[in-house]
């Protein structure tokens, strides 16, 4: 009964079961306790992540990279302005949702940090 | 057809960052909503969901092609959220109040109306009581609609296992909510 209510089964134990469900009032309920299980799940709110998240993995993923690269501290450099390069170019062509955040919401970011540049240009 | 997200993965895993934003933006949200749901702890679920992607960038040029993307993500959320909840366990043997994350995750919830936020909260601490696989296999089912094939390669168990996963998770929910007056 689970495996149908999840439509996992195949046509004929679909139908099997289906035409059981009409003809057994104890089974029939039995079911409809199981979807009422999952209703309450259904209704567990969806929690969005911000369109920010996605530029932030990325940041952190070229931080990662550049400690753990090896090779010349310029080849780290370039690499790590690169990344940053990147992000913030995107930004500017506006391809990337248009900001969300106040230059005050991000008070932590270091002055030097690219993108405080942005949103003081924003701001 | 490729499997789209295959072709983007693929694409990261040879330094294209855009790509590899594109596949963040498809599944941060999923990601984020079962790692919150398996553990009830939104603060924990943000940096999880970044930790999730990170691994998945490292690990991109080792994905199998035979499988499908969405459930090797997938599977890479619920590893980490299961390493979250032993270190949890092992630090609750330690932890004077028991409840203490309970409180932190109330007080965080964004939810203005009150009265969701404590149903929430109640279908949380009932999930909580079925054993990890059953609230993992169910929670990929009913809320991120994986098929029992997918949540088979995300547990590394059978289909059949699956199955009775959802199956006993399911019929313990319902007595669950039953006691509790649902």
């Amino acid at each position: 009964m689970s495996a149908y209510l999840d439509a996992e089964l195949n046509s004929q134990a679909t139908k099997e079961i289906a035409d059981h469900l009409v003809a057994c009032p104890s089974c029939r309920e039995q079911f409809e306790e199981l979807e009422g299980v999952d209703r309450l799940l259904q209704e567990l709110p969806v929690h969005g992540m911000p369109r920010e998240f996605a530029g932030e993995v990325i940041m952190a993923l070229g931080e990662l990279e550049c400690t753990r690269q090896t090779g010349s501290i310029a080849g780290r450099a370039w690499n790590w302005f690169l990344q940053r390069a990147l992000v913030f170019v995107r930004l500017l062509q506006g391809d990337a949702a248009p900001a969300t955040g106040t230059l005050e919401e991000f008070g932590d970011m270091p002055s030097s940090f690219i993108g405080y540049a942005y949103f003081k240009i924003l701001g | 057809m490729g499997d789209p997200d295959f072709i983007l993965l693929k694409a990261a895993s040879e330094g294209d960052l855009e790509a590899f934003e594109h596949l963040i933006r498809r599944y941060q949200s999923p990601v984020f909503s079962f790692i919150l749901r398996y553990l009830g702890d939104r603060a924990t679920a943000e940096d999880m969901a970044q930790e999730v992607f990170l691994k998945v960038y490292q690990a991109s040029s080792r994905f199998d092609p035979r499988a499908r993307v969405s459930s090797w993500i997938f599977k890479i959320a619920y590893n980490l959220s299961m390493n979250e909840l032993k270190r949890r366990k092992r630090l609750l043997k330690f932890a004077a109040n028991a409840h203490s994350e309970g409180v932190e995750y109330s007080d965080r919830v964004f939810a203005e109306d009150m009265a969701r936020r404590e149903r929430e909260e109640e279908l949380h601490e009932l999930l909580e009581q079925l054993p990890e696989k059953q609230r993992a296999a169910l929670l990929l089912k009913v809320t991120e609609g994986l098929s029992y094939r997918e949540i088979g390669a995300v547990l590394e168990v059978s289909v059949a296992s699956v199955e009775s996963l959802i199956f006993r998770a399911r019929k313990t929910l319902k007595e669950l909510f039953a006691k509790a007056g649902k």
